[in-house]
């Protein structure tokens, strides 16, 4: 049941890549201030999922959708609403971060300056924020205005990180965040994740059971575009109501 | 479960050693009760003297289980499954103990005259129990785990009995009292393997659908899962 907590419901929604359908009316209702966690086989829809809830899905060609998703109680895909703040309060971390081939500052300051942030001060204000509360800062505020391409692997996810921080979305979307990363960086992302979520509406995607076990409050099981299982991840990791979700999170899929 | 995968084979390894180790100890017991009943000595020294080897299976157990958390990191019923074996595994070795102290009692009693007190109900009660558990965990079966939940209430009925008569027979001449105490001492020791039975029994309801019926009535409405 769908209740004042849920940020983001979505109905019924089903999505095509031209004749495939790929997603299967999914019902889903995704809590206010909670990390999320999306699990699933390749190819089963979570990106999709994903890029639907902040229409990124629009720019692909043939793509379309039939259904609801409601964010705040207003649905997005109302002819009113503008797609750009929709981005801002939707923001989304991909598996590889590519920052741009610019300073660490400028990656940071790309965001708020397209969003007519223009004075200085405020630039460098909401810069300092952001790398501080994506655990970058310390080590970064020596180097500021080198180039983003000499961070490292982790470093530069945290950047991305830090860059959707800098616009002051209300739900962050992260797609396999860690996935290219070794455990301390891996680490340092989970410790950031427990941390935003005070603030942020966190939804996570990744093939690693253990970090949504770590990561998440509430995970979901798709299996080929369709939403299997939702509950608290502590259930689902312990006691899963599904045979095919035991079979997934143990391993014996297939 | 379509195929057998490579850990599949790992959890398996495990439940033969956790079921070795019950049978292991289900041995020791029977030899241990065996040795009273019968008053034999030499049983009940070989029973003091097997202690060493069930507490040494309890060590590869644990080792094999904490190694496996790690390599595996298991989920759902696995999960459930290692979690609920070091605990057994604990139980079993518990259970082994008890065994001991009935033989050492025993070793006290046999030398002397008989009292007339006759065990044997007791002890049936405490082999079937041990019986019926490790048949439920060999069979991954609720069912045969739940009736040792209820078994266990005759186990606190005969204890009480036999308070009251070997406390009788202690009343009528003090030189019945040491023998009276040593033979209290091993009815505690049938009533504590009750309870340690119980709690493995628990342990497979709990792994089998993982609800914890523990601090609950045995004969409530508890409905078998469908997990596993
Ligand atoms: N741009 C596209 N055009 C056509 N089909 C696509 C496109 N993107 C994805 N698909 C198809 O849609 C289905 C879902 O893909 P999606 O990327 O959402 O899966 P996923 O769960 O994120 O997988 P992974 O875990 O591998 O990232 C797949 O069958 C995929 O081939
Ligand atoms: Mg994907």
């Amino acid at each position: 049941m769908e209740t004042e907590r849920h940020q983001i419901v979505t109905r019924n929604l089903d999505f095509f890549y031209g004749d495939a359908k790929v997603l299967h009316a999914i019902n889903m209702n995704i809590e206010a201030l909670r990390v999320t966690a999306f699990i699933g086989p390749s190819g089963c829809g979570k990106t999709t999922f994903l890029r639907c809830l902040n229409r990124m899905n629009d720019l692909i060609k043939g793509a379309r959708h039939a259904g609801d998703i409601h964010i705040d109680g207003k649905n997005i895909f109302d002819r009113d609403v503008d797609v750009v703040s929709l981005r801002k309060r939707v923001g989304m971390v991909f598996q590889k971060s590519n920052p741009f081939p610019k300073s660490v500052f400028d990656n940071v300051a790309y965001g708020p300056r397209v969003n007519g942030v223009t004075g200085s001060r405020d630039v460098e204000r909401i810069v300092e924020r952001s790398l501080n509360q994506a655990a970058l800062w310390d080590e970064v505020k020596d180097r500021l205005h080198d180039s983003a391409l000499g961070l490292s692997g982790g470093q530069q996810q945290r950047l991305c990180i830090a860059r959707t921080l800098a616009v002051d979305p209300e739900i962050i979307l992260m797609d396999e965040p860690a996935s290219a990363l070794d455990p301390i960086s891996t680490a340092k992302i989970e410790d950031l994740i427990a941390e935003l979520k005070q603030k942020y509406t966190i939804i996570i995607v990744t093939h690693n059971m253990q970090q949504a076990a770590r990561v998440s409050d509430y995970t979901a099981f798709f299996l080929l575009g369709e939403l299997i299982e939702m509950d608290e991840t502590q259930k689902m990791f312990t006691n899963p109501s599904k045979k095919t979700t035991e079979d997934y999170i143990t391993g014996r899929f297939g | 479960m379509t195929a057998k995968h490579y850990f599949d084979v790992e959890y398996e390894h495990l439940r033969n050693a956790i079921v070795t180790m019950g049978i292991e100890v289900e041995q020791h017991l029977f030899k241990a009760i065996d040795a009273h009943l019968q008053y034999n000595e030499a049983l009940a020294d070989t029973v003091v003297s097997y202690d060493h080897v069930i507490d040494k299976m309890e060590m590869e157990v644990d080792d094999l289980c904490v190694k496996l958390f790690a390599k595996l990191q298991p989920m759902a019923f696995d999960l459930r499954f290692l979690a609920s074996v070091i605990k057994i595994n604990n139980d079993f070795e518990r259970i082994g103990d008890q065994a001991v102290s009935i033989a050492r009692h025993s070793l006290y009693l046999i030398p002397r005259p008989r009292l007339s007190v006759d065990l044997t109900p007791m002890t049936m009660l405490a082999k079937e129990m041990v019986h019926h558990v490790i048949d439920a965990l060999v069979n991954n079966n609720i069912y045969f785990a739940q009736d040792v939940l209820v078994m266990e209430e005759n186990m606190d009925r005969f204890l009480m009995e036999y308070m009251g008569s070997i406390e009788a027979i202690m009343k009528q001449d003090p030189k019945n009292v040491r023998r009276g105490i040593n033979l209290l001492f091993i009815t505690r020791c049938l009533e504590r393997i009750g309870d340690l039975t119980t709690n493995v029994a628990e342990d497979i309801v709990f792994y089998m659908n993982a609800k914890d019926i523990r601090h609950s009535h045995p004969e409530g409405e508890e409905k078998p899962g469908s997990a596993g």
